[in-house]
């Protein structure tokens, strides 16, 4: 009975850490929501206002979920991978009377990837924008895996 | 009966704010029976002018292209031939909001709020937790400067605008009084609008100008982390890590300190 005891226990401890793993942050459909559709139109327009070369470019676009102040509220956020540009950029959804094209022109943080990226976390330090490479391929595999991928082609 | 009517065809609001430079398109609906062309008449005459009348005699309406010239508060109205009034309209119109430049630090920081902090183009943005925020940046920023240190990337820093251009630590404005094209198209498309008294988020732009140049400028409140706030980064973004803990979410930042 002991012995049973303790494998009981012991199965508890075991499947309580494997359940300790970091949750994955809440995601949602750019494609159906106010502020980002439509998707596309914006993305051209963003890939316009950075001089990007002719020809087909790939981005891909994921939305989270965020909470505000102390959890009393959350907020949705996106943030747009582009291949070619190698950057990674927030969007925030537009407002009434502004077009998506706008806040993502408007964006507070766009990252070049090849400038803005650490080896480690720990190297961001005090900067309020630079991110790790870890960071960065996981927001790229995330939206891979619940994102949307879009072609835009540039003529 | 014949209205003013805005472009998009809403009914024109019996007073309005602009500001010099502002150019307002409006056009004449006549009700029925009601003929164009109208005459407008604007009273006093140098503070707003009339630019274009396009009057579009087969369909019946007037288009008109009025400029705002000088400070002042004008009446304009207008008559057709057989007697018919529109009008008045009360005009007020007041000189751009700028920013100030007689304090160099001031300034440099104003500029940073405004390209750091959300701005109203998104719906994510609450006025009343913008104006908190706003003095939570200032405070990072000011606290960097008392501190003096390489751990917040202000070692040798003598003045605000030292700190702000500091490597790595503020995109866009390592080399101040240059700022990155992104954030100084960011910056100056907030300024047009919050001086643009035909754009109908006028006001929000206008009010969150006012309260960046507040928080830059007044008085700093006291800081509410008791071990100070030293470093924001958007909410969304990873955390900085090694010593840096998460304070508070606010505003659409994440603020951090460094526990003793």
């Amino acid at each position: 009975m002991k012995v049973f005891r303790l494998f009981l226990v012991n199965c508890l401890l075991i499947s309580s850490v494997a359940c300790v793993a970091e949750p994955q942050k809440e995601s949602f459909n750019v494609e159906k929501t106010t502020g980002y559709n439509p998707v596309a139109p914006a993305l051209k327009s963003y890939l316009v206002g950075q001089d990007a070369t002719k020809g087909q470019q790939h981005l891909c676009v994921i939305g989270y979920v965020e909470p505000t102040s102390e959890g009393t509220g959350k907020n949705k956020i996106a943030w747009v991978y582009w291949r070619e540009g190698n950057r990674l950029t927030l969007w925030e959804p537009a407002a009434e009377g502004f077009e998506p094209k706008d806040t993502l022109k408007h964006s507070r943080r766009d990252l070049d990837i090849a400038k803005d990226v650490t080896a480690k976390n720990e190297a961001v330090g005090s900067s309020t924008y630079k991110e790790s490479i870890a960071w960065v391929e996981d927001v790229k595999k995330d939206c891979q895996k619940r994102g949307k991928s879009y072609e835009i082609l540039i003529d | 009966m014949a209205t003013f009517q805005t472009m998009t065809g809403a009914k024109l609001p019996l007073q309005l704010t602009l500001f010099v430079g502002n150019v307002l398109r409006i056009k004449i609906v006549p009700g029925s029976g009601e003929l164009v062309p109208f005459k407008l008449s604007i009273s006093p005459d140098k503070s707003l002018l009339l630019t274009s009348d396009d009057v579009r005699t087969k369909a019946n309406f007037e288009i008109y292209e009025l400029k705002a010239n000088g400070q002042g508060f004008v009446r304009f109205q207008a008559q057709n031939a057989k007697g018919t009034k529109v009008g008045p309209i009360s005009v007020t119109i007041k000189q751009p909001l700028t920013l100030p430049t007689a304090n160099a630090d001031q300034l440099a920081l104003i500029k940073l709020l405004l390209a750091e902090s959300p701005s109203p183009f998104s719906v994510n943005y609450d006025a009343k937790a913008a104006k908190t925020g706003l003095q939570w940046m200032r405070l990072v920023v000011q606290n960097r400067l008392s501190m003096k240190s390489g751990v917040v990337g202000s070692k040798g820093a003598t003045s605000i605008i030292d700190v702000i251009k500091s490597p790595g630590q503020f995109k866009g404005f390592e080399q101040y009084p240059v700022i990155g094209s992104g954030q100084r198209g960011l910056i100056e498309d907030i300024l047009n609008i919050a001086n643009d008294g035909t754009h109908l988020k006028q006001k929000l732009f206008y009010d969150h100008v006012s309260a960046v140049i507040a928080a830059a400028t007044e008085t700093a409140i006291t800081d509410p982390c008791p071990t100070k706030l030293l470093s924001w980064r958007t909410a969304g973004a990873d955390s900085p890590g090694g010593a840096f803990k998460l304070y508070q979410n606010l505003s659409g930042q994440d603020f951090y300190t460094i526990p003793k």
